[in-house]
């Protein structure tokens, strides 16, 4: 079933309707059809926007590794990793645009620039971040290697000022102490990487898999578990990442911020927080991975469908926490322990949905291009995979 | 659209303005777009509660747009409280009754023309006093403001039976100082140096302009001591909160006395020259020391001797206030606690006395002679009030509001009208208030689907609401003290939005299908004429400023004498009497002194509690609750919620935030509880509000609980109130919400 | 250009809210928005209890991080101080709600963040706006800081004030009376 691409334009198709109905809703009811209040105004939305640009990072990330950084073994990936770039960029794009109370004033972001504002530099970066990627991608298409690999570095270079930006909206927020300092930039960036080896090795098996029973050979296996292996840093990584974030929360009592991460530990977030953020996103796909035989594509395969759906309940534990404790303007007032939050079916849908477009998009790109790449002329020190000397022969 | 909530861009007055006001309409514009409306200003009084605050109402292109307080009406002055501007904006509301309507099954109704409401109703209405005599009819309302109306048909017909709210309200307090003073004072806030406000939330029931006297009184020094069971909102601005186990104020009062008395305290000349009854009151009370009343009412005896000294020591510029609704129809002895409220008043000397009690200015209005004189012979009240045998001692005109059905069932009652008055909830035991529909006709002249027009009324005919109709003037008075009289309009500033009518058209209407065609045969404006005659303001003035003060007649910190310089007030010696007249008849001691609580929470039952109730400051009990205005308060700041406090709470393994049933032999209810250190542990407390059982008015309906539903009607033997905070129930965790 | 300010007297609040209802009717506010609110504080423990009240509202930094925060200056500051938002510009990101430490700021149906404006049109004409004309207790008063004369300075002098969450850095232009 996995590997019939009919069943994934289905599943597409599915998930796009389910969309559709969502964004129709949240279009015509607004906020009331969402989960957010005047007290947590950030609602889901926000944090499926950050799973996809943090997605898109990282693919970008990761197919640095190959053509911008020469790791051989990565650079077949190339095409795969930023056509999945621009799609999770632009579904990031759409869920935020439903996010956002009128979409279309974003003209004045042009006219009218504060750039004091992190959400400014989000909107000029992004959109550089974007228009970079396109022009990689097309002479990745045209096996332009040394054009690729200076729009690749261009890339590289404004992925990581978009995305650390990112964390930057949330670190500037000083009235949320759970947000505020230099964490979350750097922890976006890091936790990218994550998700971008995570992802990659998802697709990547899975497209090896639909591409051999239509009788194409699609280099798989090898960066299947070389994708494993990264996984297990980024992981490593994240889990460093989480300790730190957790124990400094403890230690100090600071208001909001002990909060925060007591509302994950022992409040109305920790299940999500144990079962999914640490068990789904941390614990088991590494347990998968470094157990032996760990690097078999099947199981990273499984880890990273572990690590991606851990991953994305990690940005809304990430939106929420930060959110959720009442701010105290007056100190000793009657407030709750925790303002309410939800995420409605019109949000679940908006973000099924830019799942469903991210798959139909990138189907739609395998049948439109040749996604393998050319090995690169100078330095073959490594043999090219057999898939490309198939293809080459083909 | 992005600006939905700026409505005056949809009317049409505004075609060119809007023309010139971009897509959106940023805040700058604001102004400029405000700027060119057409905004009316109209003078007229609030009808948020009872007390009848002159305001203005801004009219932009013909809709309400806001209110705000008359300048010169006293009780305003420029200032209005929350309801004050939620029940304006409510004009606009759901619930209102769109035009005449007849009843075609329990809680249905279909409309009816009024000519043809008109017509049944006065075909039944003459068949019925054929029948059964006029003295049937029984005119039932919440106070005052219909009577003008009712009147002259009261009269024709030969009905004694002209009842108001009043008695689940305050009749104990105006009977007792009907009896013992002649009349009422009021507290001059703004001169006093000590103010007791005990069972009287004046920051709940307010008068804004009386706030405004207390807080600047407050920040001159005075002292103002809060004795309540709960932490009222007046509390939160006194110097000195002391809780008091409910239904014992009289203990406190009568040892307050004591220690006037007892230390030689009290202003002797005074009570000398101004006071009759004197030594029998001592003589009765002798033993009331604050050691007796701290086992009755929890206050340490140095608490209350600190107190009566404090109150002797700033006398005359201190006085508890007189109060309404607080603890004067809450027990077996309200009356006499009111008693005690002229006494200690009296012991401090300070009636007719700048910061202690002085008169309200007087008015003499004109009166408008009707043409239809023709009286019939009145039989007994149905009620029984001020009858020998029966409520003796029961002011007849106020009246016993709650016993209505037993008067239908007896037979004395056949008909009734009621005017602005919703016995079904803010009377005791619906059930019972249910079975007034027994009477063979019931009118219902409401505003609003209340639930007594809703599950009692054959014909629901709507009044015009009040920003609708114009009305007689009025002499503004009473609650605070002012120098100088004024009289109040209250005016038309909408066009009604329904097919309703003012009172006055509606008893026209219904009179003349009786066959009376003179009764009414006049406008306001022929009444109004008649009566600005002799106060020098032509209706026009009047019109125009809505509140004008009178510069005659203002009143002076003199007791009254007469031309022997002899005490002059309306009372049998003409003095401040100490014993009642009235309350001598039957064997009844007119002279108060201790009489316990008719029921007390068992201390050893971790879950009993007296309840009791009180006004939220944004709610006229439960006039407004069907008011979305008023509700969004409500449901923002936790309204409907029951207070308990903490160590009861814990006790009973109760958290703040929990639903909690609430249980008497009448009804069991669950609302959730707010856990406070701010309330008296043998009680918890509602707010009077809520409870709303009519499914027409979609906003009250099943919001929170009301302490009626608690209560059986019984009637307390002086003043005939309702007793409403003589019941114990049982609070106990869950219940669905 | 004057430099307005707001003095609350929170000790004479008593919590009848007609501030909120006031400026609701007076803005033609939507159902759902409040632009001013109450804060409830218990403290002691009974029969020795009492309740505080704080009136809230947007407080009109000299640091406003909402402004800072926006990305189109939607939100602005005016040169007398008020800080005022153009509702066109504005894309509806919410970053100011997350970015105001007071809670100030509430969406309505056209899913615009809105706040408390300070009547400019009434401060300008030397009245009071709603939410202080119509409070019986005189909780509210706003004038002009940068006129020694005013009567806000004036009570300024008489009385110690504090300011809410002065440790973000945003310097509010409301001053709350300090009582013991």
């Amino acid at each position: 079933m996995l590997t019939n691409h009919k069943f994934w334009y289905a599943v597409s198709g599915a998930l796009i309707l389910f969309g559709a109905a969502g964004a129709l809703n949240i279009i015509i009811h607004g906020e009331h059809s969402m989960g957010t209040s005047n007290y947590v105004p950030w609602g889901a939305l926000i944090a499926g926007y950050v799973f996809f640009v943090v997605s898109s990072t990282g693919l970008s990330l990761v197919a640095a590794l190959g053509h911008v950084f020469h790791m051989k073994r990565f650079e077949p990936l190339a095409k795969r990793a930023v056509l999945g770039s621009i799609i999770t960029l632009l579904m990031g794009f759409i869920v935020i645009g439903l996010e956002l109370g009128s979409p279309f004033s974003m003209i004045h972001i042009l006219f009218s620039p504060n750039f004091q504002s992190a959400i400014f530099w989000m909107g000029l970066l992004y959109g550089i971040y974007l228009v970079l990627l396109v022009f990689e991608f097309i002479f990745l298409l045209k096996d332009d290697h040394k054009k690729s690999r200076l729009f690749g570095i261009l890339v590289l270079i404004s992925a990581i000022a978009a995305h650390s930006n990112l964390g930057a909206v949330f670190g500037f927020l000083v009235a949320r102490s759970y947000w505020t300092g230099p964490y979350m930039s750097i922890y976006f960036i890091l936790s990218a990487l994550l998700s971008g080896a995570a992802l990659l090795a998802f697709m990547y098996f899975l497209v090896s898999k639909v591409k051999r029973t239509e009788d194409m050979q699609v280099e798989g296996s090898h960066i299947v578990s070389h994708l494993g292996k990264l996984m297990v840093l980024f992981l490593s990584i994240t889990v460093f990442f989480t300790v730190w974030k957790i124990l400094t929360g403890v230690y100090g009592a600071v208001p909001g911020k002990h909060d925060g991460i007591m509302a994950l530990l022992a409040g109305p977030l920790s299940f999500q927080f144990y079962f999914f953020e640490l068990g789904f996103g941390m614990i088991i796909p590494l347990l998968i991975l470094t157990l032996p035989g760990g690097f078999k594509p099947a199981r990273v395969f499984a880890a990273a469908a572990f690590a991606l759906v851990g991953i994305f309940v990690m940005r809304i534990d990430l939106v929420f926490a930060g959110q959720m404790i009442p701010l105290e303007p007056v100190k000793g007032a009657l407030l709750p322990q925790f303002r309410d939050w939800t995420i409605t079916w019109a949000e679940w849908g908006v973000m099924a949905g830019a799942i469903g477009g991210a798959v139909l998009l990138y189907l739609m790109g395998e049948r439109k291009w040749n996604l393998e790449t050319a090995p690169h002329e100078e330095g073959e020190d490594e043999k090219a995979p057999v898939s490309v000397q198939l293809a080459k022969k083909a | 659209m992005k600006m939905k909530r700026r409505s005056f861009l949809k009317a049409g007055a505004v075609t060119a303005a809007a023309a010139a006001i971009p897509f959106k309409l940023s805040i700058s514009d604001f102004k400029e777009a405000a700027e060119n409306e057409d905004v009316k200003r109209i003078a007229t009084t609030c009808n948020g509660c009872a007390s009848m605050c002159g305001i203005y109402a801004y009219m932009k292109n013909g809709r309400l747009w806001r209110v705000e307080g008359h300048p010169v009406h006293l009780k305003s002055k420029g200032r209005l409280c929350a309801r004050g501007h939620g029940m304006a904006a409510d004009l606009y509301g759901k619930g209102r009754v769109p035009g005449p309507m007849k009843k075609i099954s329990e809680g249905e109704f279909e409309p009816i023309s009024w000519d043809q409401a008109f017509k049944e109703i006065g075909e039944k209405l003459n068949k019925i006093n054929e029948e059964h005599g006029g003295n049937s009819f029984l005119w039932l309302e919440h106070g005052v403001r219909g009577k003008r109306y009712a009147d002259p048909l009261l009269d024709r017909i030969g009905s004694s039976n002209y009842i108001t709210h009043y008695s689940t309200c305050f009749s104990s307090k105006t009977n007792a100082w009907q009896q013992m003073v002649g009349g009422m004072l009021n507290g001059d806030h703004a001169h006093a140096k000590y103010m007791i406000f005990e069972g009287r939330n004046f920051a709940g029931g307010i008068i804004p302009n009386g706030m405004n006297q207390i807080t600047k009184a407050k920040e001159n020094g005075a002292k103002i001591v809060v004795i309540d069971p709960k932490y009222s909102e007046i509390a939160k601005i006194a110097d000195d909160w002391i809780p008091i186990r409910p239904g014992s104020d009289l203990a406190l009062r009568l040892a307050m006395a004591h220690v006037m008395i007892s230390e030689n305290l009290y202003d002797k000349a005074f009570v000398k020259k101004y006071v009759d009854g004197f030594d029998d009151y001592w003589h009765e009370n002798k033993d009331k020391t604050p050691e007796w009343a701290e086992e009755l009412t929890g206050i340490p005896a140095d608490k209350i001797r600190e107190i009566s000294r404090e109150f002797a020591a700033n006398a005359p510029e201190a006085f508890m206030e007189p109060g309404w609704h607080g603890l004067h129809c809450h027990y077996i002895n309200s009356t006499q606690t009111a008693q005690m409220g002229v006494i200690l008043n009296a012991l401090a000397g300070n009636f007719y006395k700048r910061g202690g009690l002085m008169p309200s200015a007087n008015v003499d209005f004109g009166e408008y002679l009707h043409k239809d004189i023709v009286e019939t012979e009145k039989g007994q009240r149905a009620d029984g009030a001020g009858i020998e045998g029966q409520y003796m001692t029961v002011e007849p005109g106020r009246g016993i509001s709650h016993t209505v059905p037993d008067m239908i069932a007896d037979g004395k009652i056949k008909s009734v009208f009621i005017y602005h008055f919703n016995p079904l909830r803010t009377a005791p035991d619906p059930e019972y208030q249910k079975k007034i529909k027994e009477a063979e006709l019931v009118v219902s002249i409401p505003v609003d689907w209340n639930e007594t027009s809703v599950y009692t009324a054959d014909y629901i005919l709507p009044e015009s609401y009040y920003l609708e109709r114009t009305e007689v003037p009025t002499a503004v008075s009473g609650h605070i003290s002012h120098d100088y009289p004024q009289i109040s309009i209250r005016q038309q500033a909408a066009e009604p939005l329904h097919d309703t009518k003012p009172l006055i058209d509606i008893m026209r209407g219904v009179t003349k299908a009786m066959g009376y065609n003179a009764l009414y045969d006049f406008t306001v404006d022929d009444e109004m004429k008649a009566m600005l005659e002799p106060v020098g303001v032509s209706p026009e003035q009047l019109k125009e400023a809505g509140t004008v003060e009178l510069q005659t007649s203002a009143v002076k910190p003199e007791f009254p004498v007469n031309m022997q310089g002899k005490p002059a007030l309306g009372t049998y010696t003409g003095k401040i009497q100490f014993s009642a007249e009235l309350f001598r008849i039957d064997g009844k001691k007119g002279i108060p002194t201790w009489i316990p609580p008719k029921v007390e929470p068992d201390r050893s039952k971790a879950d009993q509690f007296r309840l009791i109730h009180g006004k939220q400051p944004y709610h006229s009990h439960h006039v407004t609750s069907n008011n979305p205005h008023l509700v969004k308060i409500t449901e923002k700041y936790n309204g409907t919620a029951v207070w308990m406090n903490s160590e009861r709470a814990e006790k009973l393994g109760i958290k703040d935030g929990d639903q909690v049933t609430i249980a008497s032999d009448l009804a069991t209810k669950s609302i959730p509880v707010k856990v406070t250190e701010l309330i008296h542990p043998e009680c918890v407390w509602i707010s009077s509000a809520y409870g709303g059982f009519s499914d027409k008015l979609q906003t009250s309906y099943n919001l929170g609980v009301n302490y009626n539903d608690f209560i059986p009607a019984m009637v307390e033997p002086y003043s005939g109130t309702t007793m409403s905070q003589e019941v114990v129930v049982t609070v106990s965790k869950g219940g669905e919400a | 250009m004057a430099r307005y300010g707001l003095l609350i007297d929170a000790s004479k609040c008593t919590g009848c809210h007609a501030c909120s209802i006031a400026c609701s009717m007076y803005n033609e506010l939507e159902e759902e928005v409040t632009y001013n609110r109450l804060e409830f504080i218990e403290r002691g423990k009974y029969p020795n209890a009492v309740m505080e009240i704080v009136p809230l509202q947007c407080m009109h930094c000299d640091n406003p991080p909402c402004a800072t925060v926006c990305p189109t200056n939607a939100t602005f500051k005016r040169e007398d101080g008020i800080v005022s938002i153009d509702e066109n510009k504005c894309i509806g990101c919410k970053y100011c709600m997350t970015a105001c430490p007071y809670d100030a700021r509430q969406l309505n149906e056209s899913r615009i963040p809105e706040k408390c404006r300070w009547c400019p049109e009434m401060l300008e004409a030397g009245k009071q706006p709603a939410c202080s004309s119509t409070c019986m207790n005189e909780v509210r008063l706003f004038g002009k800081l940068d006129d020694p004369d005013s009567e806000i300075n004036k009570k300024m002098a008489q009385h110690e004030v504090s300011q809410l969450v002065t440790e973000k850095g945003t310097k509010p232009r409301i001053y709350y009376i300090k009582r013991k």
